[in-house]
């Protein structure tokens, strides 16, 4: 399954080595995003990048999605 | 206001607030500790800004949620959420999930598969260090039950009268997780459920094999 893990560099109550790169290494094709300077909430300190991330991964298309739609179309 | 109720405890119904807003491919938000959903306020207006349908919800004891005095693991989490899809009757769905959340969404997804989750995102998230060792040592079972033979009896044990009290949760009234999943008064873990062993310590820059915790959720996701 698609996966993103982002994670900020300067996390000091998850820390990126303990967690958030592990994470991506253990699943199948994660992708990892390191938010520079970025401390344990980066979805509220660094908001742009995090939503800049995220929505670029969601727009990409995936298998799964494709998949459905084709079958949902193919019913329809 | 809406809500989703997950369960009963005693005669309260356990509820789940949420905010289900546009439409599109669905994106679940997944709370950290001790947000609510609310914490999302900068990611919704992005994503409904790019024809997403953002369904933000407050995990049980948090937000304008129930605050029950039980489910407080990741097993009743997971159930939790699923109730909310199913609820809500959606497929192919992205979970995001921020600190804590993150474990809802490595969780959920050992827990019922990726049939109808499309994509995850783990911000911050704790995974894979609160994940569940896959087998106990023998010598630690053994050392439990030589200490809990010594404490005073339970108040709730398995062959209790009391401990129907428990099958109130979400957890069990799901019929998918076992009894060692339930969550228990503090000094009242039954036998078969030892204390976990202590995880390794995280320290910024220290590098932790991933074979530490070969069973991990994420691993088995």
């Amino acid at each position: 399954m698609p996966t993103l893990v982002i994670h900020g560099d300067s996390d000091r109550i998850v820390p990126l080595s303990a967690a958030g790169r592990r994470t991506a290494k253990m699943i199948n094709g994660a992708q990892l995003v390191v938010i520079k300077d970025g401390p344990h909430n980066v979805a509220w300190t660094h908001a742009e990048e995090v939503n800049q991330a995220l929505l670029k991964f969601l727009a990409k298309p995936s298998a799964r999605g494709q998949a459905s739609a084709t079958k949902r179309r193919a019913v329809a | 206001m809406s809500y989703v109720d997950v369960g009963k405890e005693n005669s309260s119904s356990i509820h789940l607030y949420y905010e289900d807003h546009g439409s599109g491919s669905p994106v679940i938000l997944i709370h950290g500790y001790p947000l609510s959903g609310a914490s999302w306020e900068k990611q919704v207006p992005a994503l409904l800004a790019a024809g997403c349908r953002v369904i933000a919800y407050d995990r049980r004891g948090f937000g304008k949620s129930s605050q029950p005095a039980t489910g407080y693991n990741y097993d009743t989490f997971a159930d939790d959420l699923r109730k909310l899809v199913t609820h809500l009757k959606l497929r192919d769905f992205t979970l995001v999930g921020f600190s804590m959340g993150g474990g809802e969404v490595a969780r959920y997804i050992g827990k019922f598969g990726s049939k109808d989750v499309n994509r995850a995102v783990i911000i911050g998230g704790i995974p894979p260090i609160c994940s569940r060792p896959p087998t106990i040592p023998k010598a630690s079972t053994a050392a439990y039950s030589r200490e809990s033979s010594k404490r005073s009896p339970p108040i709730d044990t398995p062959s209790s009268p009391s401990s129907s009290r428990t099958s109130t949760t979400p957890t069990s009234t799901s019929g998918s997780a076992s009894a060692s999943t339930q969550f228990r008064p503090a000094g009242t873990l039954p036998p078969s459920l030892p204390p976990r062993p202590a995880l390794p310590a995280c320290r910024p820059g220290t590098k932790t094999s991933a074979k530490t915790w070969p069973g991990s959720t994420c691993q088995r996701s």
